[in-house]
């Protein structure tokens, strides 16, 4: 294994990842109820893309059924939190040179059938990253008051700070290629919870942002991730913080060429295992 | 000599005598020991001989060597304390990247022994290129 300079992108992505192979990775967390279905449902709407579960320590059977159902999966030895998992996701795809990467929760919020909305707006090469929006025209979502009060103080933030209409900026249900995904492998993506901070920071490292809308559902079984009293508020307090924060960092540090360092690992290297490894794709 | 003083100088020197031996048994690294060692040398100082407090009430604008000490071991502590905070969250970002990395790689390696399995089960003939026991040999 050599150590190459993985960062320079223009070098690299028309090569090797101009075939547009696309990886959905969904990343989860004790989602058995509903993992399968999830995993089903897109390959029913794209049946050739591959699956990437990200199974973040989960004590249910999450891996398993959702290996039976088509997908690859990586399995955290431990619970790390949905930023962690993601990144997991979005190094994998950089391993295996995908060209194009979808992002979705497993708990069936996000509506299969937008995922080929999403992907028709990243492949426009003046696009980096779509986000995939609930209030954007269509979708049916109707969230409790605080956390709707939430999503418009920070998306007006959002706004603000990058003078683009940013209508949802919490979603966990985007698309994106070869360079945010690279961008996102830094130490730039937040381990716990990447949010309006994130697009803020994208904006400002150059990338071109993109709203799309999508559908979403009421989360029907499973907890907020924000549920109960102090962690909104904790939330709240978090995201005014990181947002400060990146405001005042130096944007020229953020390209790929320079990723900040806090003891980051090397990028893994990419690797060739598609020859050695088939998808297990012929499971119903 | 006062019965302080006495109680400060023992102590002084017993924390040096335990940082030392936590080096001694593998417990402590020495990058992380010398630290404590200088603080229990400026501890002994202070206690052994009261110029040096004195000096350290000065410098701070006190009389009172005993609030001068305070503040400065208070500001030491808490210095020490965001470096630790500090290293925490480096030693977070490579725990994070570790066990990424190695999810990954172990999926990969289940995906390939599961490749192996089924390429074995149905008759076909082992890829050659695959070490016998699937791990890649460096």
């Amino acid at each position: 294994m050599q150590a190459e300079q993985k960062y320079v992108t223009e070098e690299r992505s028309p090569t090797l990842a101009s075939d547009g192979r696309v990886l959905v990775v969904i990343p989860a967390y004790n989602e058995a109820t509903n993992i399968a279905s999830v995993v089903r449902n897109v390959h029913l709407q794209l049946p050739d893309v591959d699956i990437l579960v990200v199974d973040d320590g989960s004590i249910d059977d999450t891996a398993a059924l959702a290996r039976a159902a088509g997908a690859h999966v990586v399995s955290m030895p431990f619970n790390m939190g949905y930023g962690a998992a993601c990144q997991t996701g979005f190094k994998y795809a950089c391993r295996h040179d995908y060209a194009y990467l979808v992002q979705m929760d497993g708990d069936g919020q996000h509506e299969p059938g937008s995922v080929p909305d999403l992907l028709d707006a990243v492949r426009d090469p003046q696009v980096d990253i779509v986000l995939g929006s609930r209030w954007l025209g269509r979708g049916d979502y109707k969230g409790p008051w605080l956390r709707k009060f939430g999503k418009f103080f920070f998306a007006f933030l959002a706004r603000l700070c990058t003078r683009h209409e940013v209508t949802d900026p919490t979603t966990g249900f985007q698309a994106m290629n070869r360079k945010v995904m690279e961008f996102y492998c830094t130490e730039v993506y937040p381990v716990d919870y990447p949010d309006a901070d994130m697009i803020i920071t994208l904006d400002r490292a150059g990338f071109h942002v993109k709203e799309v809308p999508v559908i979403m559902y009421l989360n029907r079984s499973g907890q907020s991730m924000h549920a109960g009293l102090l962690r909104p508020i904790y939330y709240g307090m978090k995201m005014m913080m990181s947002i400060t924060m990146t405001m005042m960092r130096d944007d020229r540090r953020l390209t790929l060429k320079h990723p900040p360092g806090n003891g980051s690992l090397r990028p893994m290297p990419p690797i060739a295992l598609q020859a050695a490894v088939p998808t297990n794709r012929e499971a119903p | 000599m006062e019965r302080t003083q006495v109680l400060a100088i023992a102590s002084a020197v017993l924390l040096h005598i335990f940082v030392l031996d936590l080096v001694r048994r593998r417990r402590l690294r020495e990058e992380y020991s010398w630290l404590w060692l200088v603080a229990s040398v400026i501890y002994l100082l202070v206690a052994a001989w009261p110029p040096f407090s004195r000096w350290m009430g000065a410098l701070i604008g006190t009389s009172n060597a005993a609030s001068a000490f305070t503040f400065l071991a208070f500001l030491f502590i808490i210095l020490i304390l965001i470096q630790y905070s500090v290293r925490l969250s480096k030693l977070t970002n490579q725990v994070k990247d570790l066990t990424q990395h190695l999810a990954i790689v172990d999926s990969e390696q289940q995906e390939l022994s599961t490749a192996r399995e089924q390429a074995s089960g149905s008759g076909l003939a082992r890829p050659a290129e695959l070490g016998t026991d699937g791990h890649k040999e460096n």
